[in-house]
Order: structure tokens, then C-alpha cells, then sequence
């Protein structure tokens, strides 16, 4: 018997990826096992000894549809070109995995310990194919990232997949037109599912679900700690199928107008809400529906100490 | 520290056995490197990738630990000619599992499997059998048949984290998701989506199983209207149904828990199911003590209550 496989892996184990790893580092070097290597744009990226500099350039690199994944090292990671031009990720090669090294247990979706973000007015990466699984990276933005989405997706990402993520806008310049994740088209069969997204004032919606198809949101928390925010998730026009539950809408010592905001919504029965819970000063748990467009089932707004210990949520208007 | 299996000190290994890699179509890329697949291949490293799933099956041997790995993509099921061939899972204790490259998404999976035939996808008839991580998209061409059926040997069937999407397909009765053919035990479906757009069979049927789970699985009827999401029936026995979610968008699910002809008492378990408004009944055509409910509710739209308990089976 041979214990390592022919082919290389480990005896016992069955692989998690057909395709090539691509290792990016947050700086100039990095440290792996106690030693630091150089990264480099013109490294290969297929070792954690010779890391790419940026993930643009991990991007370039990838195959469409062969497994290909990108593993972001711990630290910082500022979206660039090879020069150090500040510039939008193009995730626009079908079937890739970008990913954060998670830790052993998994990671911890509050914060992870991969950062992403963009010195620019822009947006930090935008999605414009189908299958792409991003996870365990903490979206960071930065005061020079202005009015814009931190991720969007187009209609041609279908099955975009983003988990264990984190979104933090409160160290950039409040704006309504700053948002999480915003689609941008009819993309289907997208899923967002444990991320945690920090506001902290009059900011866009954290995720932007208009248009979109059979479309899954679940175990999310909100967290917003001061102000007041229009929305934490918006639907509208065309959006369809959707199932928003068991996320935890938190306004602290502000005020989230909407946790799931309907305005434009067209679709008769288009978005279920299940086992949702706002806090105190949510004004609405769902509001900006009209009549039979959200269907809402066990979904709670919190109550305080000596309080009614959670009210079932009934209202859609 | 590497044992002398070669797997690291401490860690359990996955299987024990071969894994069997089969590519989506005649060219395919592995590690960034383009390679040929082919039945005549081993299949043993994923440089030398099986054409057909089918071919896997035949190599597999019973109760070994074998695992078949479906690289993503689109993989017909059919013999070495091409020739459109359900494929049979006849092998007991074998895995066939999608290859995730990531965690995968939970609504489809990049690996998909379908037959361009009027005939089932797949037909398991042996026992521990694990299917997971695969979208079983239903071609035109299966006009009447389930995308898999499981036969009274395929105890402790493990289906998960699988795709039903039946919506290419002409709507018929006839078709069905994962059927089952007789008196199974210990089968567990969990974690799986089902997309219908019409009257079609049900997603899961579970008649004559016994001591069974279908759980944590959404339902999505997009229009139409579906008589039954859920089919249970005579002699299904110590059946867990639990924690599902049945979406009607604009369609109407009739029954999304169907009891006709079940017989046995309390053969039913129905617990914290979420149903759509559009469910005209959502546990229904049981007789009295044949199903057990629990926190099962329905939605609710604007103006009502915000979810209804559900009581009624009949």
C-alpha cells in the first residue's frame, strides 16, 4: 500500500478541490512556518512560499470551471495591480473559490483574519460570473472608498455563493449609495449565508437582493451601532423566491428603519421571512411590501428587560 | 507528523477505500493541466479521470470504502458508446459525491448530473449508499420517470446537500425527485433543494420506508400548481419530517405533506416545517393518529398573523 496517494494526497482523504491553489499575501512578505519569503505579482502564486502580491493578479491567473482556488494569507489585502494602482477585483472567471485561510475551526465569521479592501472610490470586487464562492474575508472599507457598493453582482452571477464574510463600512464616509453586497442584475440561485455586517449610520443596504431569483439569505447578523439605517436588506422589482431567515437584525443605540425592505417589489408571494428577529428599536422587521408580496412566518421583534419577551412580527406595509 | 498511512497523526481519515474520479466530458482540467478522459482509464488519480459515471459503478467494489468523485460540470449518465444509460448504484457502500471546490453553494452545486433519456438518473438497489453534493438537473428527454429512484435494498441510503431542478423538463406526474420503491429503512435526505414549476410528481417519496428523516430541505414551486411536495403511503413507519421549508411563489402546493394510504399509526412525524401561504392543506389526506405534528406553521401576508400554527391532516 502506498500512504501518501499516487497522485500525491493524503491516504484517507478524499481531495476538496480538483483545481490549483493560488496563495496571495497581505504585503511585500510573508511569513510561512517561521520564514518569510518576497511575494510577487510575478511569482506562480502556487505555493505559500512564492505568494502573489495581489489578488487581481490571482484573478488573472485562474482557469474558468476547474476549481481553481485563491487563498488569501492572513492580514490586509488591498485590491490592486501589479504597480500598486488601487483597482476593483474582476471576479470574472466562472467556477473560482476565493477564500480567506480560515482557522482551524473554521473561522470566526464576527471577523476573520483575512482583510480585503480598496484605497479607491470603487468597488472592492465585482462579480460578473457564474458558480464563485468567496468566503471568510473581511470586507473592510476605508474612508477614500466613497459611495459605492462594496461587492456587486451582475446578472450573469448565478450561484454566487459568499459566506463567514464580514462587512464593515464604519470607518468610511457615511453615504446611502455605500452598500454590502449589491446585485446589479437577475442573477439566480445566489446565496448569502453567515456573514456579519457593521454599519453606523445612514448607509445603503447590506445586501441588495432586487432582481434577483431563488435567492437564499440565512444566519446573518446585523449589527448597527449608532444613526439610523433606510435597510438592511433590500428586495425590489423582479426578485423572486426568496427566503430570508434566522438572521438577527441588532440597532443598538440607533435605529434601522427596515430590516427587509420591499419598496418596488412586484412579485406576488416573492419573499418568505422566517424566524427573523429585529431588536428594540427596529421600526420595522419588514416594511414597503404591498399586500401578499412577503410572507412572513415566526419572525420577532425583540423586547427589553420586564418587556413582552419578543413580539411576533405581523406587518408587511 | 505522518503515520505511516501517510494521513497526519490524530486526524481521522475520510475512507478507507479507492476514490474513483470521473470528468464531465472528454477534455477536463485538473490542477490547471488539460487531460483526456476515458473509460479505459483507471480512474484512480484525477490525471486519469473516467469518461462516464456509469464506469464507476463498475468498478467499485461492495462495502470497500470506495468513493466515485464527480469533477464539476455537467455529467451524463451513459455507457462507454455514449449511449444515454441510467446509472446503477448497485454497489453497496460506495459514496458518490460532487467535488464542492469550496464549500458549495447550498441551492445548486457545481456538479451536475442528468440523463438525456426517459429514464431515471440514477436507481439505487443496495445498501449503504451516500449521494452528495450533486445537482440532478432533469432533462427534456425524461418524460416520466423519477430523477432517482431507491428500492426496498437501499437501507441507510444517505442522500445530501443534493439540487432537484425538474423545471426543463415537461411537466408530468410521472416525474418525480427521489422515489422510493419499497420498504427501505434508515434512509436520511437532508439538506437538499428542490425546484419545481408545475404539476409534477413528488420531490420525495417515502412511501413503505421505515425509520427514516427528510430534513432541513426547501421546496421552491416557482408556478403552477403541485399536488405533493412530500408523499408518504402504506406501511411508512417511524418517519421524521422535520425542519423543511415548502415555498409556493405563485403556484399552489396542494398537499406538500401527502398522507394517502398510509396506514401505520403515528407512522408520521411532522415537526417546525414551514409552509407557504399557497399550501392548500399543508399536512393532509392522513386518517386520524397516522401523523404526529409539531410546530409546523404557515406563513402568513401582510395583515395576518405572522405565522399560523398547523393542526389540521385531513
Amino acid at each position: 500500500m502506498s500512504f501518501l496517494t499516487k497522485f500525491g494526497s493524503l491516504w484517507g482523504a478524499v481531495p476538496q478541490t480538483c483545481g490549483r491553489v493560488f496563495w496571495v499575501a497581505a504585503g511585500d512578505s510573508f511569513t510561512v512556518e517561521g520564514k518569510a519569503y518576497p511575494a510577487s505579482d510575478g511569482n506562480d502564486g502556487l505555493s505559500p512560499e512564492r505568494p502573489l502580491r495581489h489578488a487581481n493578479r490571482a484573478w488573472a491567473l485562474c482557469t474558468a470551471n476547474a476549481g481553481d482556488i485563491i487563498m488569501l494569507l492572513p492580514g490586509t489585502h488591498t485590491a490592486a495591480i501589479a504597480d500598486g494602482t488601487a483597482t476593483s477585483i474582476a471576479a470574472n472567471v466562472a467556477g473560482v473559490t476565493m477564500m480567506g485561510l480560515p482557522s482551524i475551526s473554521g473561522g470566526n465569521m464576527l471577523r476573520n483574519r483575512a482583510l480585503l479592501n480598496i484605497a479607491a472610490a470603487d468597488e472592492t470586487v465585482n462579480v460578473t460570473a457564474a458558480d464563485i464562492e468567496i468566503a471568510h474575508i473581511s470586507f473592510v472599507g476605508v474612508a477614500s472608498q466613497t459611495a459605492i457598493a462594496t461587492l456587486n453582482y451582475s446578472a450573469a452571477a448565478n450561484r454566487l455563493y459568499i459566506h463567514d464574510c464580514l462587512v464593515d463600512v464604519t470607518a468610511q464616509t457615511i453615504s446611502t449609495s455605500i452598500l454590502g453586497f449589491d446585485a446589479t442584475g437577475a442573477a439566480q440561485h445566489c446565496v448569502f449565508e453567515r456573514c456579519h455586517f457593521i454599519t453606523d449610520g445612514a448607509f445603503g443596504a447590506m445586501i441588495d437582493l432586487t432582481a434577483t431569483l431563488d435567492t437564499l439569505v440565512q444566519d446573518c447578523v446585523f449589527t448597527h451601532t449608532t444613526g439610523t439605517l433606510a435597510s438592511a436588506i433590500t428586495c425590489g422589482a423582479a426578485t423572486d423566491r426568496t427566503t430570508i431567515r434566522r438572521n438577527t437584525f441588532n440597532d443598538s443605540a440607533g435605529t434601522i428603519s427596515s430590516g427587509v425592505n420591499g419598496t418596488g417589489a412586484t412579485i406576488a408571494g416573492g419573499c418568505l421571512l422566517s424566524y427573523n428577529y429585529g431588536g428594540v428599536t427596529v421600526t420595522a422587521l419588514a416594511s414597503g411590501w404591498t399586500s401578499g408580496e412577503a410572507e412572513l412566518c415566526n419572525n420577532y421583534d425583540g423586547g427589553v428587560g420586564a418587556g413582552d419577551g419578543g413580539v411576533l412580527y405581523a406587518a408587511t406595509a | 507528523m505522518i503515520t505511516k498511512y501517510g494521513s497526519f497523526i490524530g486526524s481521522i481519515p475520510s475512507v478507507v477505500g479507492r476514490v474513483f474520479w470521473v470528468a464531465p466530458a472528454l477534455s477536463y482540467t485538473v490542477d490547471g493541466k488539460a487531460y483526456e478522459s476515458s473509460d479505459n482509464n483507471d480512474g484512480l488519480s484525477p490525471d486519469k479521470a473516467l469518461r462516464y459515471v456509469n464506469r464507476a459503478w463498475a468498478l467499485v467494489t461492495a462495502n470497500q470504502g470506495d468513493v466515485i468523485v464527480l469533477l464539476p460540470g455537467t455529467h451524463s449518465a451513459a455507457i462507454t458508446s455514449g449511449t444515454a444509460t441510467s446509472i446503477a448504484a448497485n454497489i453497496a457502500g460506495v459514496t458518490m459525491m460532487g467535488l464542492n471546490c469550496g464549500k458549495g453553494n447550498p441551492y445548486r452545486k457545481r456538479t451536475v448530473l442528468t440523463v438525456a433519456a426517459a429514464d431515471e438518473t440514477v436507481n439505487v438497489t443496495a445498501a449503504d449508499i451516500e449521494i452528495a453534493n450533486i445537482t440532478f438537473l432533469g432533462d427534456v428527454l425524461n418524460v416520466g420517470s423519477a430523477l432517482l429512484n431507491f428500492s426496498s435494498a437501499a437501507h441507510r441510503l444517505h442522500i445530501h446537500d443534493c439540487t432537484v431542478d425538474v423545471t426543463a423538463q415537461t411537466a408530468n406526474t410521472g416525474i418525480l425527485g427521489f422515489d422510493a420503491l419499497g420498504a427501505a429503512a434508515n434512509v436520511l435526505i437532508e439538506n437538499c433543494v428542490f425546484h419545481v414549476d408545475d404539476a409534477f410528481g413528488a420531490m420525495v417519496d417515502l412511501t413503505a420506508t421505515t425509520a427514516s428523516v427528510l430534513q432541513d430541505c426547501i421546496f421552491s414551486l416557482n408556478t403552477g400548481t403541485l399536488a405533493a411536495a412530500v408523499t408518504t403511503g402504506a406501511g411508512t413507519a417511524q418517519c421524521y419530517i422535520r425542519r423543511n421549508q415548502f415555498n409556493c411563489g405563485s403556484g399552489t402546493m396542494t398537499a406538500p405533506i401527502d398522507g394517502t394510504g398510509a396506514d401505520a399509526v403515528n407512522g408520521v412525524f411532522a415537526s417546525m416545517n414551514l409552509f407557504g401561504v399557497n399550501s392548500t392543506v399543508t399536512v393532509d389526506n392522513y386518517d386520524a393518529a397516522e401523523a404526529v405534528l409539531s410546530m409546523n406553521y404557515i406563513f402568513t401576508i401582510g395583515g395576518g398573523t405572522g405565522g399560523t400554527l398547523t393542526t389540521v391532516i385531513t
